[in-house]
């Protein structure tokens, strides 16, 4: 089908384009060590100062590791779509989008994932290569790592969707910026990406485990620190599960909202 | 191309494009005042007035013909064009291309047409123009055989070879609007939409898109849709124009047409080969003179224009002389200042 | 002063094009907040789950987090959007554009930063200081409030000094990747007591990256507890702004424009 062949044309642009830009994609080689380094700082002297080996479940390791196996999740998923369309939107560059015969939608999978792919072999790999050199991740097994790459390829959906949606609301809204500003914050704390969902109280919890955001981020970080939690092929399924649902609720909602955003598109001048 | 027996709005078969009382406003925020205190008002309450882009156009295109769309700026020409390429709802009135309704089947019917809109850019920034032509080969399903022939007649003719394998931010703006050129008619799309396809070229450039134009709607029949403010444009390949101003349709004929609301006249700038005088030039009621030089204007309808400048000649000691038609600026300058 | 002048033009500027994108002037309010926030509660979560660090009890700690969501507040709402402001300048193109202003280039920028939306960010850590000195029954002179300037002062110097050296370098290469996120996240150690990190990070941290400077040393001062030297650091921070200044006064000389 064309459309298959389009799409992975698109990403193979993409790549290519990015590809050129690679020294600009490889700062998180930067960052990523000074956050180990304060959570190594912090965490030792608070397990020690707790004189325990285990809080809330982990291990001084896999403590230290939470921000960073977050950072990978960020990497792995992490696309301009939102801004992409909200600028277009705003400058009536959208047009051209129109005015190719393909849906908006498998347009910017195409290139996120495209992006993505770049992000793998410049930040993803090296990566996990440089900061096991800095603090070796032992608590890593194969398994627990085959199953987070399988759950974050969901993570990378649903983000996607999550970010398509933000970028119509360009259509209502104008200026949406803070509306991206918003679920990035979401994200970062109902997600577990800023600090892990153990910390929170209960009925915080069962209230998050309704919505998507632990879904893109806590639960495949479990399976990437291969935490107790993780355990066992019943709590892979169903996370896999939940993921598979939300997936299929998000793009029903974007097919709604597009057809509803288009119409009511007036172009830009 | 759609089954359009029962889509079709009028009963000639080889009409393109047909636009049918078609009408288009907005709603736009009142801005009235600048300044600090204005925003924060703004902040509590807004005021909208509407704006009447468009009101009540209709106009029908053939195929195979190159249409010039003109009008000043503001005029609702480029709203016109949204809506015949389905970026835009028009607010009531019909309007089919190609037996399609452009904005309701846009997903289809955007594979049958072509655009270039010259402030737009259809090219990958970062990449060479082959990557977004090999794109777009896969986009609209263009077979290979006829992408490897169009590419090749696109190097020749437009003298790309050189310029397909930079990347395209490198690209001088002439050598980047002849690759946005190809994009709109790669793949031999039986409509394409023209926006300022000139703007900013040489006249190196210009002449080679016009001769473009001309030869891919001669060779393959194609109806181009042109708009453009460059009246060179339009007197060398438009044989019908649209005019609109103010949303209303103005003018809607041949060129020839809107040529003949032109007074007759020739307009005849003459050098002399020494100084003449005022009173040797008063018999022949000079426009405009100098001691050097001087023009001439001659109503073709009450004179010849062969005599007079045989009364010129005789006459005056002449050193060069420049015949010249009054051109459609005036008209057009007319017609766009007309409240 | 020019300088000044122009700055609080580009600030008025920046209120009014705030304004007229309504909804996201409050929301963006809102978000810089959460997003400054995200620290502190980490560090209170933190706590309340675990015993916290070695001499530190929350109030204590809440008092060095207000300090933190102060400092980042003024840091944000007067230099906040410097950032984001010459990534999109060098992106278009536009910087030759503000070469032919009657303005220093260096100045245009710096004069140019202003974010309203880091007012909520100011106004929180304002509130969790005042609420954190309460409950501690802090004495604040003006001898305290000297010593929290001070280690505000160092920290927006060492701040400006970083920002001119990406800035110099955002001209260089344009598409450089997330540096302004590389100094945020240095910024990160501002947010904790010296105890928790070994005594070489901590030298460190006091000498040649002052952070302890900028939160930590007026945290202690207002809690009367012994306070760190902070000569070295508060020359090192001067010394790195003039630094700055001279790195990009030579990279502008061999300046070459972006794009078409």
């Amino acid at each position: 089908m064309h459309t298959i062949r389009a799409f992975l044309e698109i990403i193979k642009i993409e790549f290519k384009e990015d590809l050129q830009y690679t020294f600009a994609l490889m700062t998180s080689v930067i960052i990523q060590p000074i956050i180990l380094l304060i959570n190594i700082a912090l965490f030792t002297s608070v397990y020690a100062y707790n004189n325990t080996t285990q809080i809330l479940g982990y291990d001084l390791g896999q403590m230290i590791w939470y921000m960073t196996s977050a950072h990978f999740i960020w990497v792995l998923i992490f696309n301009f779509t939102d801004f992409r369309i909200s600028d277009r939107v705003l400058t009536g560059d959208l047009n051209m989008d129109l005015l190719r015969p393909l849906s908006l939608f498998k347009y910017e999978l195409g290139i996120s994932i495209g992006f993505r792919l770049t992000a793998f072999f410049t930040e993803f790999i090296p990566g996990l290569i440089i900061y096991s050199l800095i603090y070796f991740p032992s608590f890593m097994s194969w398994l627990s790592i085959l199953k987070f790459c399988l759950l974050v390829q969901f993570s990378f959906l649903i983000m996607y969707m999550l970010n398509f949606l933000t970028g119509l609301s360009a259509f209502k809204l104008q200026n949406n910026a803070s509306i991206t500003g918003i679920k990035v914050i979401l994200m970062s704390i109902f997600g577990g990406s800023a600090i892990p969902l153990e910390f929170f109280p209960l009925p915080v919890r069962q209230v998050l485990a309704f919505l998507p955001f632990e879904y893109v981020f806590y639960w495949p970080i479990q399976f990437f620190l291969n935490t107790r939690t993780s355990q066992g092929v019943f709590v892979f399924l169903r996370v896999a599960g939940l993921q598979s649902m939300w997936v299929v609720l998000l793009y029903g909602l974007c097919r709604f909202f597009w057809k509803k955003s288009s119409r009511d598109f007036s172009a830009v001048g | 191309m759609k089954d359009s027996k029962s889509r079709r709005m009028t009963n000639d078969v080889n009409d393109i494009i047909t636009v049918s009382h078609l009408s288009r406003s907005f709603r736009v925020t009142k801005r009235e005042k600048a300044g600090l205190r204005y925003a924060m008002q703004s902040l509590i309450k807004r005021e909208y007035v509407q704006v009447d882009a468009v009101s009540d156009i209709s106009f029908t295109v053939k195929k195979g013909e190159i249409r010039g769309l003109i009008g000043p700026n503001g005029a609702g020409k480029s709203t016109t064009i949204k809506i015949m390429s389905g970026i835009l709802y028009p607010s009531s009135g019909e309007v089919s291309v190609m037996g399609y309704k452009p904005w309701l089947e846009r997903e289809e019917y955007v594979r049958h047409i072509g655009v270039l809109f010259g402030q737009k850019s259809q090219l990958e920034w970062d990449l060479p123009a082959i990557d977004t032509f090999n794109l777009r080969k896969n986009l609209y399903d263009i077979p290979n055989e006829v992408y490897k022939r169009n590419l090749s007649y696109f190097e020749d003719t437009m003298g790309l070879s050189s310029v397909l394998y930079k990347p395209v931010r490198q690209l001088s703006l002439g050598e980047r609007m002849k690759c946005e050129f190809v994009c709109a008619v790669l793949h031999e799309p039986p409509l394409v939409f023209l926006d300022e396809p000139t703007i900013g070229l040489d006249v190196v450039s210009k002449e080679i898109v016009r001769t473009f134009i001309t030869q891919i709607n001669r060779d393959k029949g194609t109806t181009f849709i042109l708009t453009t403010h460059d009246l060179n444009d339009i007197e060398n390949l438009c044989r019908n124009i649209t005019v609109i101003n103010k949303g209303v349709l103005v003018f809607n004929d041949s060129l020839e047409k809107l040529k003949s609301f032109l007074p007759p006249r020739k307009i005849i700038s003459v050098l002399f080969e020494v100084p003449v005088s005022p009173e040797k030039l008063a018999p022949f009621a000079p426009v405009s003179s100098g001691k050097m030089q001087a023009s001439f204007e001659v109503d073709t309808a009450e004179s010849s224009v062969r005599n007079f400048v045989s009364r010129l000649l005789e006459d005056l000691p002449i050193a060069d002389i420049n015949i010249e038609g009054a051109g459609i600026e005036e008209i057009i300058r007319d017609i766009y200042t007309t409240p | 002063m020019k300088t000044i002048r122009l700055f609080i033009w580009n600030a008025k500027i920046r209120i009014q094009r705030n304004m007229a994108y309504r909804a996201d002037f409050f929301v963006g309010i809102i978000v810089s907040l959460a997003e400054a926030s995200l620290g502190p509660l980490f560090q209170l979560l933190l706590f309340t789950n675990t015993k916290g660090y070695p001499g530190w009890s929350i109030d204590q700690v809440l008092l060095l987090q207000g300090l933190v969501l102060l400092f980042l507040g003024i840091r944000g709402l007067l230099f906040g959007a410097i950032g984001s402001r010459v990534a999109n300048m060098v992106w278009s193109g536009g910087f030759d554009r503000l070469l032919s202003l009657p303005y220093k280039p260096l100045r245009s920028i710096m004069a140019s930063g202003f974010d309203l939306n880091r007012i909520g960010v100011l106004l929180v850590g304002l509130a969790l200081t005042f609420y954190a000195g309460v409950r501690l029954h802090l004495q604040v002179g003006p001898v305290q409030v000297l010593f929290v300037l001070f280690g505000f002062s160092c920290g927006i110097v060492l701040y400006l000094a970083f920002m001119i050296f990406y800035c110099t370098m955002m001209v260089m290469v344009t598409k450089i990747g997330r540096i302004e996120e590389v100094i945020d996240t240095l910024f990160n150690f501002i947010s904790y007591p010296a105890e928790i990190f070994t005594n070489s990070l901590r030298i460190v941290l006091m000498t040649v990256l002052p952070f302890m400077l900028v939160a930590y040393f007026p945290a202690q001062k207002l809690l009367s507890r012994a306070a760190i030297t902070v000569i070295p650091g508060m020359l090192v921070c001067l010394g790195l702004y003039v630094l700055s200044h001279l790195f990009w006064n030579h990279k502008l000389k061999n300046y070459t424009s972006a794009g078409g």
